[in-house]
């Protein structure tokens, strides 16, 4: 982002002025535009979620012990999905409730759980990294994009300047995560609770940030807020938006800490490790905070050796994932209907085992889409869309995709957050020359 | 444009002068009372101002100031002014201002003597006498510009001063400035210093203590003078013993006798002194015990490794060789123990080191006596629990473990003179990063550590072992790179691709011909050689990966260790334990029963399942008769079960045999060839199971599915030795037997085939769970893939691979390809700019290079490192290209530019380590690899194979930047946390930081160039004269204690400052 100098002192002190009273920053954000309460907890499950033992499609008579000689769910050990074809793995039974829930509907059945098969982009890549950047920025293959796809959708609908956006959006993350990398740093950090300097005199050593009477800060906040107080040195913004944020997300913190301890609401219990801890401190942010977007990462996926079927290193993964999205559930249900919570995976794994009892880079995986307005069900993975053997649909060896993500992600920024369609292609760059390139991938699923 | 005044204000109400806010770029240096009751004011005024005025006010918020003394500044040049006004009187507040203008403004004190101004010749002190006075450091009228659209048009001045190009210098191929390197490249030049970088001459010289990481004496390996448990003579010390009690001559027939551990309270002694505490109690317990000394000379770390509680002295022939807790010159019998002590509460004794072992021990009879004091007589306890040991010095760096491994590589990068070598070593090191972490897990659930890590017993020891071998092998790579950093770039990767730790991280080790394994194939093309998608494909991944079959590891007694590149190219082909003779005591053959698993053999009355069938008295007359191997379908059967596949999970078998007396019982196993699981009792008590069958239940049920186990892989071998309380000797007999499951009911093949042998093994074999030896690189041909590969195809680098090179040529496969990475140009590509990545600058990438669109600099510098990496007969020569990027001759290319001074923010590693060299602090401990972790970095524990970046963005984030001022805080307040001692007070006594004006100016020379800028150095000023209420609080008026704490934290304020996060 550019901004003039001359804007930016006039937005910097007027903007500093306010943060003197960091209540402020709790303010509910009241506006006329639409998607202005939406909210969006993002999971990424690192290394590539193997999704044909996620969500098993036991209609593929390919998906078999010869195919998967220790990995195979064998038939009444998945749990069924209903519409005779799919089944969840085993682990992934807390999901269920999700999946069976009422809300919608009045009767059991697809609930706010949307189960999406076979996703991913054109001319896939198998390498993490890249791919992962890739699903990050909602762009494949364009160095040119710098930007993370969840921070260009917040930075569109609103000033990610102004100071009552300080702490829209977060990381629960040691490093920032792409998706949310920008000009303007969105705050990244492991707990709440830990996040504070040492000692006792924090006061002075973090010091104040200026005023409108003494224009230049002090302490640490003096060093990376004064004006003229930086080295002239490329990424010299970057540090300072970074003390900046850092600074900002101290106090908000600490006042979001100072409520006391938290206590899930409805009995939901979050699962016993750092990812549940993780999940634990979204919900709370987004109770006692004005964030909006939170994301959090999983990792552990890339299951080349002893992955584990029923038992094993994957299905603790899944299992951590499925009572998280329960507890969350339960926890936000006084949001439920303006929450997304989403998973995403730069690639699925080969169909067939390795010799290691494991899986190597595929292509197509899976998502699970949840919150109040998501239309619950399965997709991609029934007898209409997978044919028998599709498992190796793609060079005998792969899953192949019916889905773009970027399609999924264009359902959630309009019909979520309420964007016009003609900003997915500022959102997600090439978007409709991708989708008028290959219509199929980008046909609108229909899930919220 | 100059703005027309600037501030300083001064609250005389409250202390007669307190500093409240400066603007820039006005620097206060001095603000208090003379002596004869006058206010003084010192202030430094840059170029540009004409004149000086010094205000006061008795009501600030009304507006009104007066001009108290005024004066002019003359033309071109900056000021220290110092203002005297001689009535204070009683104005609450003071302030200087500044004008452009030559008129001076109407003061009441008009006299010149009351402003006295002297020119700062030189507002850098920089001795360089450079006769081009400095470039402005801020030529552009903003001060902090947006990042520019256009990457050739910089924003940044390139380094000129000495001063600057050092610092850059050091920011760049060391970790960062220290004063005494600083000087050091002053006093050599800069050409110089960086030729003794890239051709270090010197040994790597070091203060490093070798104890600190390394053992001193192997572990497995001990020789015990005295065993714990041993009986000892004890005198309970209700009086003085004799003076000479603790002499080899002493008489102690008439002590009592016991076995040690010897104490009472804690549950953990073979000796109980019940009648130590109490009313007849006693406070000391004497001990001794004798022993013999063959051969002196073999006597190498002598060790007393204790339990105790609460202290000691011990004595070696009546002279003292160590204590602990008791202190006086041959403490008396009633004295107490210096307050409750030992190390009996975590149960892990103590080593104490005995030196000069000649000058205390002989050859023939010697004594160890012992005394052993109490802390009182209501002591709940006390504990001696000794052994005497000594052991031989490895004959290689050991390494501790992965907290002293990770310390190791903090303090090499830290105090090296070497910098450049240990920069780069980190580099290779996280280039080709491991994680220790999946080497463990990987150790644990091998074959031969899997059943000992079942015996509760020794569970613990088999654990240190398997994390001290796990820190060695990622040690040994670590090693490699280090001392090879400047060498070839080849030679690296070949190392990389061949250590124990990469191919057990990337899953080479089951890298099988039948099943490849596409992980490290994938890697080395990725993220080690080419970059990513940089002229290879997927097809080019799968033949690597049938390249890289029966690439995996073994363990290799030291004196069969191969030096690299043997260890490479001519690999050990056999296992580590190989057998090449096995005398058979039950062969395979009839005298078997077995009954197919249709139902439970013996299940109880519940129908639960039994060991019954496997007991020496079950009648199994109605079981089927059949020889061994049982099975069917892989072709190796005698009884072929033909109806098991679609009816039956399991097979259970049982045999009866005897053993002759003189059975050689220490050398007979028991080897087990399986498919899929199976259960071995040996007269009814199990005795060994698959790792396919752990956690299955004892016994397992008829129908309870393996998991996956091929009968091709390596036997199972059981010791008979270690179950010979279970053995009968003839005439009786013995019943061994299994149960034998499949994956599934469906599965296609089962197999059992159990043999007892006397194994005879190969030369250089070795037991992989023994810890005399270390893991090597294996080439296994029987897993290798002898078909054709075909590499880079329709490429002018094509590769074929011909079919059918069988044995130890079939490594080849893969080595011909990595060899032939180094002249690929994508390897040279990925490389050198990585390479300028890390010393130079971010913004240029293999796409941008291969765009063209990068800065031409940075464009013409990766064509110079290319140039530099294709000369000489072998390409690839890291200090080669090392010396292109650096330019020392010329010191004008892009390193020395714009682009590259200044626009890199400092990794977790360079923060930290540039920390503890700016601060001359001392590594006390093994913390800050905990801090490291912080920041964002655990070195040797990446989980991701992709490294840590090495670009300066991904280390800019709100919680790598809360843990960096956390750092700074830590260090200099001497917290155990920061892995560092910091003496605050010598250090500014060693450079005569005595005001917190010049130890911001230390800071700016030496870590920031001169760069600091006007608004932070206002801001450091003003922190030096605040209290901890956040209140004006002037430094000069405060007391020695005060001062000083204030420039501690004045000096973590200066590493929290953006400008010590760049590099």
């Amino acid at each position: 982002m550019m901004t003039s100098r001359r804007r930016f002192l006039q937005r910097g002190l007027a903007g500093s002025a306010l943060l003197f009273q960091p209540f402020l920053l709790n303010r509910v954000l009241h506006g006329a535009e639409p998607g202005d309460n939406k909210k969006l907890l993002f999971i990424f499950q690192r290394g590539g979620n193997d999704g044909l033992n996620t969500v098993i499609p036991r209609g593929d008579s390919e998906y078999n012990a010869t195919t998967r000689p220790t990995l195979y769910i064998a038939p009444g050990v998945g749990l069924d999905l209903g519409n005779n074809f799919a089944e969840l793995h085993p682990a992934l039974a807390p999901m269920m409730s999700l999946y069976h829930s009422e809300r919608l509907t009045g009767v059991p059945g697809p609930g706010n759980l949307a189960v999406i098969h076979r996703v991913g982009y054109a001319n896939q890549s198998r390498s993490h990294f890249d791919s992962q950047s890739y699903w990050e920025k909602g762009v494949p293959r364009d160095a040119s994009v710098r930007d993370g796809v969840f921070y260009r959708q917040l930075a569109q609908s609103m000033d990610l300047d102004a100071p009552d956006n300080a702490f829209v959006a977060a990381a629960i993350s040691s490093s920032q995560i792409e998706a949310l990398q920008g000009a303007h740093a969105i705050p990244n950090f492991r707990r709440s609770e830990d996040f504070a300097v040492l000692g006792d005199d924090g006061g002075k050593f973090l010091g104040e940030l200026p005023s409108v009477d003494a224009p230049v800060g002090k302490g640490v906040r003096g060093l990376y807020t004064s004006p003229g107080s930086l080295p002239n040195s490329r990424y010299a913004q970057l540090v300072k938006q970074t003390g900046q944020s850092m600074t900002n997300t101290l106090g908000t913190l600490e006042e979001a800490v100072a409520q006391g301890a938290y206590t899930p609401a409805n009995g939901a219990i979050y699962p016993d490790s750092s990812f549940g801890e993780k999940l634990q401190e979204a919900a709370m942010l987004m109770k006692r905070t004005p964030v909006r977007v939170v994301g959090c990462n999983l990792s552990g996926f890339d299951t080349h050796s002893g992955q584990g079927s029923a038992q094993g290193d994957h299905p603790e993964l899944l299992a951590d994932i499925a009572s998280g999205f329960q507890a969350l559930y339960l926890d936000l249900q006084d949001q439920w209907d303006d929450l997304i919570i989403v998973t995403m995976t730069e690639f699925g794994r080969t169909s067939r085992e390795n010799g290691a009892q494991g899986t190597d880079h595929a292509e197509a995986s899976t998502m699970f889409v949840a919150g109040g307005g998501v239309k619950g069900g399965t997709y991609n993975c029934d007898a209409t869309t997978w044919a028998d053997g599709d498992i190796f649909s793609k060079r005998g060896r792969y899953l192949a995709r019916r889905t773009d993500f970027r399609a999924v992600f264009g359902e959630i920024f309009t019909k979520h957050f309420g964007n016009s369609t003609a900003l997915l292609d500022t959102i997600m760059p090439g978007y409709s020359l991708a989708a008028d390139d290959i219509p199929g991938d980008f046909e609108t699923l229909g899930i919220l | 444009m100059k703005h027309s005044f600037l501030l300083i204000m001064c609250s005389l109400a409250v202390s007669k002068g307190i500093l409240l806010a400066q603007e820039p770029p006005l620097g206060v240096t001095e603000i208090g009372l003379t002596s004869e009751g006058y206010l003084r004011v010192g202030a430094l005024v840059p170029e540009g101002y004409r004149h000086a005025v010094l205000e006061a006010s008795s009501a600030p918020a009304s507006g009104l100031w007066e001009a108290m003394v005024a004066g002019p500044l003359p033309e071109d040049g900056a000021w220290r002014l110092q203002f005297t006004l001689p009535d204070p009187g009683a104005f609450a507040l003071v302030r200087v201002r500044v004008g452009a203008s030559t008129e001076v403004p109407l003061a009441k004190h008009a006299d010149e003597r009351w402003l006295e101004v002297e020119r700062i010749n030189d507002p850098k002190p920089d001795p360089d006498p450079d006769p081009n006075p400095d470039p402005d450091p801020n030529p552009d009228p903003d001060p902090h510009p947006d990042p520019d659209p256009d990457p050739d048009n910089h924003p940044n001045p390139a380094p000129q001063t000495e001063t600057e190009k050092i610092g850059h210098l050091l920011n760049r191929i060391a970790y960062g400035p220290s004063k005494a390197a600083f000087d050091q490249v002053q006093e050599m030049g800069i050409a110089s210093y960086i030729d003794s970088q890239l051709t270090p001459r010197e040994p790597a010289q070091t203060t490093l203590k070798a104890t600190d990481y390394f053992l001193d004496a192997v572990p497995g390996e001990e020789t015990f003078l005295i065993e714990d448990g041993s009986v000892w003579q004890y005198f309970k010390g209700r009086e003085e013993p004799p003076n000479d009690w603790n002499a080899l001559g002493f008489a102690d027939i008439f002590w009592e006798t016991g076995r040690a551990g010897i104490g009472y309270g804690d549950g953990d002694d073979r000796t109980v002194l019940d009648d130590m505490a109490g009313d007849d109690g006693y406070l000391t317990l004497y001990a001794r015990h004798r022993f013999q000394v063959a051969d002196l000379t073999a006597v190498e770390n002598l060790r007393l490794r204790l339990i105790y509680d609460d202290g000691f002295v011990a004595y070696l022939n009546g002279r003292e060789i160590a204590r602990a807790n008791v202190t006086g010159v041959r403490p008396r019998h009633d004295q107490m123990a210096d307050g409750a002590g030992g190390n009996v509460d975590n149960d892990l004794p103590m080593d104490f080191v005995i030196l000069d072992v000649d000058d205390y021990l002989v050859e023939g009879e010697n004594v160890l006596a012992v005394q052993i004091h109490n802390a009182g007589f209501g002591s709940s306890d006390l504990s001696f629990a000794p052994s005497f040991y000594h052991a031989p010095s490895p004959s290689y760096e050991a390494i501790r473990g992965l907290p002293e491994l990770q310390r190791l590589v903090h303090d090499q990068g830290i105090y090296s003179e070497r910098q450049l070598q240990m920069v780069l070593a980190d580099f290779w090191e996280n280039h080709f990063t491991t994680d220790y972490h999946k080497v463990v897990d990987y150790l644990e659930e091998l074959g031969p550590y899997e059943q000992l890590l079942g015996n509760d017993v020794i569970e613990d020891q088999i654990e240190r072992q398997i994390e001290s071998e796990a820190a060695q092998m990622e040690f040994q790579e670590y090693a490699f790179f280090r001392d090879h950093a400047l060498g070839y770039f080849g030679d690296l990767l070949l190392y990389s691709a061949t250590s124990p730790s990469m191919l057990i991280y990337l899953d080479n080790v089951t890298n099988l011909k039948e099943q490849p394994n596409e992980n490290y194939a994938r890697e080395i093309l990725e993220l080690y050689a080419f970059g990513v998608d940089n002229r290879y494909t997927q097809s080019d991944i799968e033949e690597l990966a049938r390249c890289f079959t029966g690439w995996t590891i073994r363990k290799v007694p030291l004196e069969y260790l191969k030096p690299f590149p043997e260890w490479a190219r001519e690999p050990h082909t056999a296992p580590s334990l190989e057998v090449v003779e096995e005398i058979p005591y039950l062969d395979l053959g009839p005298g078997w029963r077995y009954f197919k698993g249709t139902r439970e053999p013996s299940p109880d009355g519940e129908e639960a399942p039994t060991t019954a069938w496997a007991q020496p008295g079950f009648n199994d007359a109605f079981w089927e008769s059949g020889a061994t191997g049982i099975g069917y379908d892989d072709g190796d059967d005698a009884t072929v079960l033909s109806d098991m596949r679609g009816n039956y999970l399991s097979v259970y078998a049982r045999r009866q045999f005897t053993l002759e007396a003189d059975a050689p019982l220490q050398d007979l196993v028991l080897s087990v060839r399986y498919d899929d699981g199976y259960v071995a009792y040996l007269n009814g008590e199990e005795i060994g199971r698959s790792y396919s069958m752990r956690n299955y239940g004892s016994p397992p049920p008829f129908d309870r599915e393996s998991r996956n186990h091929e009968a091709d892989n390596e036997p199972d071998v059981i010791r008979l030795a270690d179950h010979q309380h279970l053995l009968r000797f003839a005439p009786e007999q013995n019943v061994l037997a299994f149960q034998v499951h499949n994956t599934t009911l469906n599965s296609s093949d089962l197999s059992l085939a159990p043999r007892i042998i006397e194994p005879r093994y190969a030369e250089g074999s070795i037991d992989p769970t023994d810890s005399a030896g270390l893991w090597t690189f294996r080439f296994n041909p029987d897993e290798h893939d002898l078909g054709e590969k075909r590499l880079f195809e329709d490429s002018p680098h094509e590769i074929v691979i011909p079919a059918g090179r069988t044995g130890q040529a079939g490594v080849n496969d893969a080595i011909q390809v990595i060899d032939a990475m180094i002249g690929h140009p994508s390897t040279r590509e990925f490389v050198v700019i990585k390479l300028v990545n890390k010393f130079v600058s971010d913004e240029i990438s293999v796409e941008s290079y291969q765009e063209r669109s990068a800065p031409t600099a940075l464009l013409e510098l990766v064509d110079a490192g290319i140039a530099a990496w294709q000369t000489g007969p072998r390409p690839g020569h890291i200090g080669t290209v090392m010396r292109v990027l650096l330019d020392p001759d010329n010191q004008a290319n892009a390193f020395w530019s714009g682009i590259a001074y200044r626009s890199k923010v400092k990794s977790a590693v360079e923060y930290l380590n540039s920390a503890v060299r700016a601060l001359d602090a001392e590594i006390i401990n093994d913390r800050l690899r905990d801090r490291n972790e912080d920041l964002g970095m655990q070195i040797f524990e990446r989980e991701d194979p992709d490294g840590f970046p090495e670009d300066g963005p991904g280390w800019m984030n709100t919680q790598g930047l809360l843990e960096r001022i956390k750092y700074g805080q830590a260090l200099t307040r001497g917290l155990a946390r920061s892995g560092a001692a910091w003496d605050p007070q010598s250090f500014f006594q060693r450079y005569q930081l005595t005001s917190p004006e010049a130890l911001i100016e230390h800071f700016n020379r030496y870590f920031f160039q001169g760069h600091l800028q006007e608004d932070a150095r206002r801001v450091l000023i003003d922190f030096a004269n605040t209290d901890d209420e956040c209140l004006p609080s002037p430094w000069g008026f405060q007391g020695v204690a005060e001062q000083r704490r204030r420039l501690r934290d004045l000096t973590a304020l200066l590493l929290a400052a953006p400008d010590f996060q760049f590099q």
